[in-house]
């Protein structure tokens, strides 16, 4: 292509240097989303297995425990008796510092003396010396650790320093002797919280005396023998997995709010690619005289398409770049939200990093640049079919447009019937959930310039009554330029109803959890025990605080439940341990009718109820037995009832205290429920409770924990919150670039009314109402589209995702904020176009085209 | 100040900017126009003939100098104002015909009206009056692109007729015409014109029009010259 | 113009974002290839010996043996070792050598006082060596463990002593049959050794000075011919054996002076069932030490003790490690002109470095030479430490 061609073209985009920002914006944005999320969301990921890796470094398996952790023996055990090599024992735990800061940190207790094939990931790159000597000063002085050169430096420790942490065994002093030095930045993020001891230290520092935390192993791929053998060895409590596995797990875990989060990542880029669409629009539409006249000097069609995609893909590029750039700043923000909603709610991330890897990249690029590509064909193709005789007047386009909307109505009808069909045979797939309701958004976005063509002429109709020609003259233009104005109306509406649809949908879960926390808090006051679990007074000391309580005047009787895990099918599953009372066992919400017995059933029968996330993931229904694995060999345990629990996603089984203290150690509370005698002063019960307890023992009552839970739903809503407004902000930025397309096109138009005597303030309110009216019908669409959203929300992804069901409630606040969400965002869109226009000189106005 | 003219210019001065430099396009114009009376301004392209028109109409102020029209120094009023001047005062008839494509033919005559007045049944009639008189019935309720040029530009007319202004400023109204229709459209401007006594200032460059004028003018050096 | 540059401009920038992470340090764990130098071996290995002894018991005098429990450990001493070697056969005549040696270390004087079983001040080593003349291969491994958790120790109330999985531990409730058990990757051994032989007590009444300075001496027993049978394992082929074994029992908290380099040791079993034992002291100086000393144990388990200048020992050749680069010597005319006797000692192998954290060669030989003029031959082991 000449050169001169193209300098015909760009010399055009730079005279529209707003419409060409906002269409790089629109890319950017959309593809800094999308990469934002994958981002945080992998490096969330990332950080846990690197964590784990670097505890783990080259160890291939991991015998991990329930919360009682190993018995010291079993390793003694592996090692002499049965002979195996490349084993290493841990203990971990976390610990606070004094000074400064108050920061956790994580405490490694390791033995220095096992093979050096099996090493942790932060001992890559110490000399053999640093090993030597510095791993037997660990051995052979008590309370000596190791810090990363940069962690001794942030904390202004020098080599024989000492410095105080806190733990369930109350102030420590360590003594910094050494500092190991890490050789990648991942390491060096990993061992920034992270201190090295010897084994011994740890038992000491943690209180873990008897008791390892895991123990990692090197097994070849070609030595099953060893597996077996391990296999066998192992108690009840314990659980050998491969690392691999228990990476693969935690993905497996989160991989529901993955998708999830995604789909709001690829809404961001549907509503980008709207403004993408309508920039090369407008970019083709006012250079229709241009490519009229290049096609009559002889340029061919595939060269006017082969500039227009040429354009795209410049614009796609720098809007792609910036996207990257923009998308790892977002990423950096939304890494703490995410990883701070995985910590909440399904395991702990030390420390979350951003990771960006080419692939993620690659992934960002290649999207930016076929989501342009695919908006910009139809009017590259459009540009193409512009006669070089005749440049088509508007008006005839608009009339092409108008016979496509009744084509895509069609189409737009199937795509809604094809969602709902989705919706409804997606089985346990998330995927084809949301899938569903891409399907439905799209269908309707494409059935917006339909509906919207009925509600300009209804419009029209009310508003020429009163207001005359000038009345209709909002509607007109807005059912004129349909091929346009359709589309912004469709992108407001997708963004508004995905709002109204979330909206509705977190309001019903916030209201059934809220019910349900509500009703399982029977108790007056809750006595909640932290601690390690793996100490061993904790069980003897947690006794001992529920009889002082139970002897508290005023205190009618008591609960307690117990939170640990238990193996079943070869995973630590969690479980809470009940001992109830009459009171207490009303705080159970059963998914079903139950029989009177099942109290019964439950404290003498070899039985279990699970959570309904646990039913639905494991497929588990009543009568069904569960094996749990314990030290006597595998037990059958009935499922009797399934309860309503929104905790957790994963689900969680429930027994008796009875059942539980057959099989496994007594790993004392977790929290003890008190109820009080009629008539007691709470607030006086509360303050003698409180005298008894230690530091890691707190007593609320019961309005503070369904607070303190609702602060908890809240806060895992924030990111998806956030999210929202993201593309809800797209959405704006695209309804603005379109609106100020639209206007610059007709400015010729405006100018005709400004030369035959309308008021620059008449203009004003001409374009606004027209921009209102937009909003106005994208608002109203909306409405139905949100509550289908909801609906398939509710009634079909989060339930599959996180096996939740949850009443659908309606609230009438969420339409009335969605209609005025769209308006209001439509009407500001509008102002800055009608404020230029009315400015704009009618002359100059005049001379355009 | 009051004339007998219909329009009077004094002492009109406008430049542009371009480029950094000061470029005049008018120097010291006078102009009186008698009521009732169609004056054609000659003039290669270029020459300021729409600038003319834009001074005249309001739609661009001038440097210095007065515009008076009816005996309001147009030059002395708001944007606003002007505006609100034009549309009482001022018809126009552009060469692109320049109608309101989201209008119908009928409403887009009805707008000028409903800009000044409550616009009643009557005025409904009048248009369909006019449009029969121009033999476009059949087209009332039609979109502007769907007619053809010759058809445009009368219904254009009709446009800058139908609220009764005092003045009708036409630039080039047969630029976009082939010859028949253009004398067409010259022969109704003529009669509807002339027959309603509005003043007229036709600029063009079609030598035909110019055995209908009262006066021809021309703009030479910067000024109005009479031919 | 401008507008290509920009392109071009932002293609870089979109080439370095993606690049950027190639160039980066990769994240792939970097495997330690950092080895000791041979420097740093070696002067472990003599500060091991020498180094500061506050709070420990010293060898100062004799003292009365006790069995079992002097077979057990003595934590009060720096110090201590079993070592095991030996010289097998199986039924074709393969020959095999092997060192199986439990080292005890105490990182500290005193037993602390702590809850966690993790916490001791003695440490474990352990060495396995497997010498296959045939396969011209030798091979090494070694073992590390604190005491605690009863991963390594010794017992006091019967032959025990263990690091993990290795053993040397009797078969009922005399000391011995003594059964030595101990696997690697890729060779095992898994021995019964006898006694035919009682133990002998060397230097002075067990006391072994090893310089002149008090208290630099160790408590030094040995078994000197121990009827060895079992398996060998060597990469995955097992050998039925049978063969000779030496037992070393010594501890102390302080051995070498500070000018000493380190020691040449013999141990050799003669064809006429007498063993002789000599160890070489070495000076930094490289002076003769006049505290090198032996011993030789006739066939009726009499004592013949043996001074510096009762022993002439003259190196015949030298063997450099291909992995050290240290130069050892290699084969020896070793002369007891009192006893008649004059031998060559001609290791098996050149090649039984011990390349593990603590560097020397320990070897199997083969001896060959008169006694009063009579032919004489024998096998045994060499030790070499202390070579730079």
């Amino acid at each position: 292509m000449s050169a001169i061609l193209k300098r015909s073209s760009r010399n055009f985009l730079w005279q529209h240097p707003w419409q060409l920002a906002l269409a790089i914006l629109g890319i950017a944005l959309g593809v800094a989303v999308v990469i934002a999320i994958d981002l945080a969301m992998e490096s969330s990921l990332k950080s846990f297995n690197q964590a784990s890796q670097a505890m783990s470094g080259t160890a291939t398996h991991r015998i991990i425990a329930s919360d009682g952790g190993l018995d010291e023996k079993l390793y003694t055990g592996l090692r002499v008796e049965r002979g195996i090599a490349n084993l290493a024992p841990i203990v971990t735990g976390y610990v606070k510092l004094v000074q400064p800061g108050e920061d956790n940190f994580k405490l490694i207790g390791i033995d220095p003396f096992i093979e050096k094939s099996l090493h942790a990931g932060w001992q890559n790159g110490q000399s053999e010396s640093f090993s030597r000597d510095l791993l037997t000063r660990l051995l052979s002085e008590p309370n000596s650790v190791l810090l990363s050169e940069k962690t001794a430096q942030q904390l202004h420790l020098q080599i024989n320093d000492q410095f105080k942490v806190i733990t369930d065994q109350g102030a420590q002093q360590l003594k910094l002797i050494g500092l190991f030095s890490v050789n990648d930045a991942v390491a060096e993020q990993i061992s920034a919280k992270l201190i090295i001891t010897d084994i011994a230290t740890a038992q000491e520092v943690l209180g873990l005396f008897g008791r390892l935390s895991s123990i990692d192993i090197v097994i070849e791929p070609d030595d099953p023998g060893t597996l077996a053998a391990i296999q066998q060895s192992l108690p009840g409590s314990a659980l050998l997995v491969s690392i691999d596995s228990q990476a693969e797990s935690m993905r497996e875990m989160t991989r529901a709010f993955a998708i999830n989060l995604k789909a709001l990542g690829l809404l961001s880029l549907l509503v980008g690619m709207f403004l993408i669409y309508n920039t090369m629009t407008f970019l083709v539409m006012q250079r229709r005289r241009l490519i009229g006249s290049l096609r009559l000097l002889g340029v061919t069609r595939q060269q006017i398409f082969k500039l227009v995609i040429g354009e795209a893909l410049l614009l796609a590029l720098i809007g792609t770049v910036v996207g990257i750039l923009l998308g790892i700043a977002l990423g950096q923000g939304l890494l703490y939200l995410i990883s701070g909603t995985i910590n909440a709610i399904y395991f702990r991330i030390d420390a979350a990093t951003l990771m960006i890897t080419p692939l993620q990249i690659g992934k960002g690029v290649l999207l930016g640049i076929s989501a342009t590509l695919l908006a910009v064909l139809p009017p590259a193709y459009e540009a193409t079919q512009l006669s070089a005789v005749k440049v088509l007047a508007r008006s005839q386009l608009e009339l092409g447009s108008r016979r496509l909307i009744k084509t895509v109505g069609l189409i737009s009808m199937l795509l809604i019937i094809g969602g709902l069909v989705t919706a409804w045979f997606s089985g346990q797939s998330i995927t084809l959930g949301l899938a569903s309701i891409f399907l439905i958004l799209f269908g309707f976005g494409l059935l917006t310039p339909a509906i919207t063509l009925l509600f300009t002429k209804l419009f029209e109709r009310v508003f020429g009554l009163f207001l005359g020609i000038l009345g209709r003259l909002p509607a007109r233009m807005v059912a004129a330029e349909i091929s346009r104005t359709g589309i912004a109306i469709a992108a407001l509406m997708i963004a508004v109803s995905a709002t109204i649809g979330m909206d509705l949908m977190i309001g019903s879960f916030r209201q059934t959890v809220a019910q349900w926390v509500h009703a399982s808090l029977p108790a007056d006051l809750y006595v909640s025990i932290l601690g390690d679990k793996m100490t061993a007074e904790k069980a003897l000391s947690d006794h001992q605080l529920k009889n002082e309580i139970a002897k508290l005047a005023g205190v009618q009787m008591l609960s307690s439940a117990l939170h640990t895990k238990l193996i079943a099918d070869d995973q630590l599953t969690k479980i809470s341990v009940f001992e109830l009372n009459e009171a207490s066992k009303q705080g159970f919400i059963f998914k079903h009718q139950v029989a009177d017995d099942l109290w019964a059933r439950f404290d003498n029968q070899q039985s279990i109820i699970v959570t309904e996330p646990y039913a639905y993931h494991h497929a588990v229904k009543i009568g069904q037995k569960i094996r749990l694995k314990t030290d006597q060999g595998e037990q059958a345990f009935e499922v009797i009832a399934i309860y309503a629990d929104y905790s957790g996603d994963q689900g969680h089984l429930a027994m008796s205290r009875q059942n539980y203290q057959r099989y496994w150690p007594d790993l004392g509370y977790s929290g003890i429920g008190v109820y009080a005698k009629a008539g007691t002063d709470l607030k006086q019960l509360e303050s003698r409770i409180n005298q008894l307890m230690t530091t890691q023992q707190t007593v609320k009552s019961n309005q503070d924990i369904y607070k303190a839970s609702m602060e908890v739903f809240e806060q895992t809503f924030t990111i998806t919150e956030t999210l929202r407004w993201l593309s809800a902000a797209i959405a704006f930025v695209g309804v603005f670039s379109a609106l100020m397309a639209l206007q610059f096109e007709r400015t010729r138009q405006l100018g005709i009314l400004r030369a035959i005597g309308i008021t620059s303030r008449q203009l004003t309110v001409l374009i606004i109402s027209e921009t209102g009216l937009m909003g106005l019908i994208a608002g109203l669409l909306a409405i139905p589209v949100g509550f289908i959203v909801a609906y398939v929300l509710i009634f079909v992804v989060y339930q599959r995702s996180f096996g939740w069901t949850m009443a659908f409630y309606f609230d009438a606040g969420v339409l009335y904020q969605g209609v005025a969400l769209a308006f209001i965002a439509a009407l500001l869109a509008g102002i800055f176009p009608a404020m230029k226009m009315a400015q704009t000189h009618p002359a100059e106005a005049l001379r355009t085209e | 100040m009051t004339t007998d003219a219909a329009i009077s210019i004094q002492k009109l001065n406008k430049s542009y900017q371009e480029s950094g430099q000061q470029h005049a396009v008018f120097n010291d114009l006078q102009l009186d126009v008698k009521r009732g009376e169609f004056i054609v301004l000659l003039g290669r392209s270029g020459s300021g003939k729409s600038t003319f028109l834009n001074l005249l109409s309001g739609i661009d102020p001038p440097d210095s100098g007065k515009v008076i029209i009816n005996n309001i120094d147009i030059t002395g009023l708001s944007e606003h104002d002007r505006t609100l001047f034009r549309r009482h005062h001022i018809g126009f008839v552009f060469q692109s015909y320049n109608l309101i494509p989201t209008l119908t033919v009928a409403e887009n005559l009805l707008l000028p009206l409903e800009l000044i007045k409550r616009v009643s049944r009557k005025d409904h009639d009048h248009v369909e009056e006019l449009l029969a008189k121009l033999k476009l019935s059949d087209r009332l309720d039609s979109y502007p692109d769907r007619l053809s040029g010759g058809e445009q530009q009368r219904v254009a007319i009709a446009r800058a007729l139908i609220h009764d202004p005092d003045v009708i400023l036409a630039d080039e109204p047969t630029g976009n015409l082939d010859l028949d229709t253009a004398e067409q459209v010259l022969e109704l401007l003529d009669i509807l014109v002339r027959k309603a006594g509005k003043t007229m200032i036709m600029a063009t460059h079609s030598q035909e029009v110019i055995g209908k004028a009262d006066r021809v003018l021309s703009i030479h050096n910067k000024t109005l010259q009479l031919r | 113009m401008k507008i290509k540059f920009l392109i071009y401009g932002l293609l870089v920038a979109l080439l370095l974002v993606i690049g950027w992470q190639f160039f980066m340090p990769p994240n792939a764990k970097v495997e330690d290839v950092t080895s000791p130098t041979a420097k740093q071996k070696n002067e472990s290995f003599s500060t091991v010996l020498s180094n500061e002894n506050e709070g420990f018991a010293r060898a100062l005098s004799p003292r009365e043996f006790s069995f079992p429990s002097d077979h057990g450990p003595h934590n009060d001493f720096r110090s201590e070792w079993w070592y095991f070697t030996g010289n097998l056969k199986d039924r074709q005549g393969r020959q095999f050598g092997y060192e199986l040696t439990f080292f005890r270390f105490a990182t500290k004087a005193g037993a602390p006082d702590s809850k966690s079983v993790w916490r001791s001040n003695q440490t474990y080593m352990a060495h396995l060596t497997l010498t296959d003349v045939q396969g011209n291969h030798f091979y090494t491994d070694e073992r590390f463990s604190r005491a605690g958790n009863d991963l390594a120790g010794a017992s006091d109330k019967k032959y025990q002593v263990w690091l993990y999985d290795w053993s040397a531990k009797t078969q009922g409730e005399t000391d011995f049959s003594l059964r030595l058990q101990a696997k690697s990757h890729d060779f095992a051994i898994d021995l019964l050794l006898t006694s035919p032989k009682s133990f002998v007590l060397q230097g002075d009444r067990g006391l072994s000075q090893k310089s002149r300075e008090p208290g630099n001496a160790s408590y030094y027993y040995s078994y000197p011919r121990l009827t060895t049978e079992g398996t060998v394992s060597v990469a995955g082929k097992q050998f039925s054996i049978t063969g000779t074994s030496w037992m070393d029992r010594e501890w102390s908290t302080s051995a070498l002076s500070s000018e000493q380099s380190g020691w040449d040791w013999f141990a050799l079993q003669l064809s006429d069932n007498t063993e002789l034992m000599f160890y070489r002291l070495r000076r930094k100086d490289g002076q003769a030490d006049s505290n090198s000393a032996g011993s030789l144990v006739l066939a009726d388990n009499a004592k013949v003790a043996l001074k510096d200048n009762d022993v002439t020992i003259k190196i015949l050749d030298s063997w450099t490690s291909p992995h050290s680069k240290i130069t050892y010597p290699s084969r020896w005319r070793l002369a007891v002109p009192s006893q008649g006797l004059e031998v060559e000692v001609d290791p098996l192998l050149g090649d039984q470095e011990l390349n593990v954290s603590y560097r020397y060669w320990e070897g199997a030989v083969s001896v060959k030479g008169t006694k009063n003029g009579q032919p004489i031959s024998g096998q045994g082991y060499v030790e070499l430490a202390g070579y730079q």
